[in-house]
């Protein structure tokens, strides 16, 4: 147990120094409301959380907050993101703006996806309305082949407020882990709110 | 016998220039080539380049597309067994970005973007004599030759691929050989060489010279509408520009005034839905003027094609200018017209009749797309514009 904490502290360490001297990861069950200065959200009890930290350049681009997982982030993610309208997605070049409805903003989030060169087999399974942080916004469940040939399925919520696109998103392996873990992420779904 | 050493080493030159040229010589030319080991090894490592690009998902698998480009390739270099160990074989990656590019063992991977650019099958065979030089005169293991330690060089290569940002994540499907061949291209002798003789090729096989030049000439077109330079070797304007100087050149002294087939209709005629597909992909990055121009061209040819309307309808409706909504609802009309159990149409026109106030008329082309599609994946939003309006 000992040499366990040590291998911890080090990867931790580690962790640090090659994203950043802020980055995060909570061990599982120390913490369940992380909060930053305007949202926050309820993780899981057991799950470990990763807040990335603040010179991780592409983190910040995408506007990532916190990331969780209970067994590894290959098995299973929950994303929460908080990004301006104005950034720019990573693969498509389609741009946000304040007026857009739900559907629209969906549209643009899944073409970012569409675009991604290693994503095949993009396929949609349900994108339809939906509420988070009080918001009216969408929700995508959506399927795609990885680069390394997974069948993965996911699921994000989005919502534009106070000039900026929310995401919350869960993703995982097809098979077992996504239907293990999807009513964990809809918990976790309802808790994110403004703190301000 | 005044300069004894100096007339050694030119012998010692000359001899190392012909074992060069002897182990470097383009299969064909003799019946006796055989790979060195340096060559072996990198043929073994293309193997599983090539391995990983056709378990990726990126192949464009209709058989019509790859037997068509197959079989210009066949006229470009005719099979003759026994002088070449070559297997040549030309596939397709759906890939938006301007890309070609050949391995050493002859199988040449082709982007959907690049042959949505291209005019005529007269252009293809050009662009596949190019590539296929690469491999029938080994520029890849000369190249590599003349770099000291092949390993390390190759690993260099992987490693290079990550840094292109948005675009260039497509080159990291790409192992050391494939991006020497896609992204950094080949010396520009190498490069000169590969004009000269796959020209010579696309002539011997009855094609026009004359539509040489005008591929590149497009390609730059092109670059300057997309105001960026791509990753890739074809989608570099300096590079571009080099092939244009290059085939006119060579044209003009070897093939002035010579004609041949062109064949543009049997190029669009095959070509057709490859277009439309490389449009929706293009329309899902945001490249919206490449998308208009693109499906204009289908649509001149096919002014019935219900899909091509109807992507240019989500084109004009992801436009800001004057018009731009009305231009949208126009090319759903016309998709409707073409295919009227084309469901998504609807949609497109339901959500703009209903945007400049025609309740009645929205309503009911939202309530026929979704008797069209009623497993539709996005019913959940016509849904409620249907109860927001009601």
């Amino acid at each position: 147990m000992i040499l366990l904490r040590i291998v911890a502290g080090i990867l931790m360490l580690s962790l640090g120094g090659c994203v950043g001297r802020s980055a995060q990861l909570v061990p599982a069950g120390s913490q369940t409301v992380l909060s930053t200065d305007q949202l926050e959200a309820e993780w899981p009890q057991g799950w470990m959380t990763f807040r990335p930290a603040e010179k991780d350049e592409e983190a910040v681009k995408q506007g990532l907050l916190f990331m969780a997982t209970r067994d590894g982030f290959g098995l299973q993610t929950m994303r929460l993101n908080k990004r301006p309208l104005d950034g720019e997605f990573k693969y498509t070049q389609k741009k946000l703006s304040a007026t857009m409805l739900p559907q629209e903003v969906a549209a643009i989030f899944l073409d970012d996806i569409r675009s991604h060169p290693d994503i095949v087999e993009l396929k949609i399974v349900e994108n339809g309305p939906a509420t988070l942080a009080g918001s009216q916004g969408f929700r995508a469940n959506y399927t795609y082949r990885s680069k390394s040939g997974l069948l993965r399925q996911a699921v994000t919520y989005g919502c534009i407020d106070k000039g900026m696109l929310i995401t919350l998103g869960f993703d995982a392996p097809k098979r077992h882990y996504f239907s293990l873990d999807l009513p964990t992420f809809e918990q976790v779904k309802d808790t994110v709110r403004w703190t301000s | 016998m005044r300069h004894p050493i100096s007339f050694q080493l030119l012998a010692l030159m000359l001899c190392a220039c012909l074992v060069e040229g002897c182990t470097t010589a383009p299969f064909g030319s003799r019946p006796d080539i055989t790979l060195d080991e340096d060559e072996q090894r990198l043929w073994k490592s293309v193997l599983e380049e090539e391995r990983r690009l056709d378990q990726s998902g990126l192949l464009y698998t209709d058989p019509i597309v790859t037997d068509y480009v197959n079989s210009v390739m066949a006229k470009v270099f005719p099979p003759r067994s026994g002088q070449h160990s070559l297997s040549v074989e030309v596939k397709v990656l759906k890939n938006p970005l301007l890309n070609a590019f050949a391995f050493p063992n002859g199988k040449i991977y082709v982007h959907t973007g690049m042959l949505a650019r291209i005019q005529s099958e007269a252009q293809l065979a050009t662009l596949l004599g190019h590539e296929l030089t690469h491999a029938t005169h080994r520029h890849t293991i000369q190249e590599l030759r003349g770099i000291r330690r092949t390993s390390a060089a190759l690993a260099t290569f992987q490693v290079l691929t990550l840094p292109f940002g948005v675009f260039g994540a497509a080159a990291t499907a790409l192992g050391g050989v494939g991006y020497m061949g896609a992204v950094t291209g080949y010396s520009r002798g190498k490069e000169r060489e590969a004009d000269e003789v796959g020209l010579d090729l696309m002539v011997q096989a009855g094609y026009s010279p004359q539509e040489a030049s005008m591929l590149f000439e497009k390609l730059k077109e092109d670059l300057a509408l997309r105001k960026i330079d791509e990753p890739f070797f074809f989608g570099s304007h300096p590079r571009v520009q080099e092939r244009i100087d290059s085939f006119k050149e060579l044209v003009a002294d070897k093939y002035a005034s010579r004609g041949g087939a062109v064949e543009v209709d049997r190029y669009y005629h095959i070509m057709t839905p490859l277009i439309v597909d490389n449009s929706e992909t293009d329309l899902a990055i945001g490249r919206v003027a490449l998308v208009r121009r693109d499906l204009q061209q289908i649509l001149e040819r096919q002014p019935n094609n219900a899909r091509a309307h109807f992507l240019m309808g989500e084109a004009f409706h992801q436009g800001h200018d004057v018009g731009d909504e009305e231009q949208a609802e126009s090319h759903y009309r016309q998709a409707i017209e073409a295919d009227p159990r084309l469901a998504d149409p609807h949609r497109g026109l339901g959500y703009s009749l209903l945007k400049r106030g025609d309740r009645f008329g929205g309503q009911s082309e939202l309530r026929r797309y979704l008797e069209l599609a009623p497993q539709a994946a996005d019913r959940g939003y016509v849904e409620q514009a249907l109860k927001e309006q009601s």
